[in-house]
């Protein structure tokens, strides 16, 4: 598997598409359009909509996001999502629960640990 | 845009509304069509429509992707089902039951009608060669559709009372 068919595995993608939705709207509020097009222009070429739209709609049931409806020139009218307090707090806690994942994952499967186990 | 695309797309979120059809709240299906809707312009002027298609991925992923959020409640359709079937299947038994007993009574009392309501909910009677079976009352499917709802209801609260309380 290369690195880009593991960005664009939908089952690794799974938990980590809420945490990086919240990242995304840290630097303020989106709609669901704009937030796949920065997560696409940020790596993950593959991400599609269809991913995002139901995380979206699970952060603002969950209350971690906030909407607005904005009329649009272009069309319909655009959801815009914001962070809450309680978003903002989600994602530091998801940060950290990845941060020790992360930390798992390298002191097991990482190339050296490998070669520590083998001697 | 083509108007190829525009059916395409049309159908898509067609099939994406009818897939969500009584399994989410209705005011909650018609923001999210709406949603997509909105969307899916957007992407339509920038990237045009066939490229916006691809973007949006399978519509059975997005519909599983909204339905896991709500797979606690309890499907409308189920319910409908349900109201169908399960006196459908008790009348079916009933009716053997009373063409027994009819087949007794034949013997003791000849000739002699004979009606049985069963649970409340549905008669058979028996005149002769004839057998007919109906509701006892016509808001019976009613009252039990809405059974089956509030059952459904209570179904869905009582696991996340239990976890409040678990907490």
């Amino acid at each position: 598997m290369t690195s880009g068919e593991f960005v664009h595995n939908p089952q690794v993608l799974k938990g980590l598409v809420g945490l990086l939705v919240l990242a995304t709207l840290r630097d303020g509020e989106s709609y669901g359009y704009e937030i796949t097009s920065k997560l696409r222009e940020g790596g993950l070429t593959g991400l599609s909509e269809g991913t995002v739209y139901p995380v979206l709609s699970r952060l603002e049931k969950d209350k971690f996001l906030s909407t607005r409806l904005v009329p649009s020139t272009s069309g319909p009218a655009r959801k815009y999502y914001a962070l809450t307090a309680s978003g903002n707090a989600e994602l530091r806690k998801s940060w950290a629960h990845w941060q020790q994942l992360v930390d798992v994952v390298n002191t097991f499967a990482a190339p050296e640990a490998e070669g520590a186990r083998l001697q | 845009m083509k108007l190829s695309s525009r059916i395409r797309q049309s159908l898509w979120l067609e099939w994406v509304n009818q897939s969500l059809y009584f399994r989410v709240p209705w005011r909650r299906r018609r923001q999210i069509i709406q949603e997509l809707r909105a969307n899916l312009s957007e992407s339509n002027q920038e990237v045009g429509a066939d490229e916006a298609m691809k973007r949006l991925g399978s519509a059975k992923a997005i519909v599983d992707g909204y339905l896991e959020m709500d797979k606690e409640r309890v499907d409308l359709s189920v319910a409908l089902l349900a109201t169908l079937l399960i006196p459908t299947l008790l009348t079916v038994v009933g009716g053997f039951i009373t063409i027994i007993v009819s087949e007794t009574r034949d013997v003791l009392a000849p000739e002699a009608p004979l009606d049985h309501t069963y649970l409340g909910l549905y008669e058979v009677s028996i005149s002769g060669s004839a057998v007919s079976m109906s509701w006892s009352s016509s808001a019976v499917p009613v009252l039990m559709l809405i059974a089956f709802l509030i059952g459904g209801r209570f179904w869905r609260l009582i696991p996340r009372i239990r976890r409040r309380f678990s907490k």
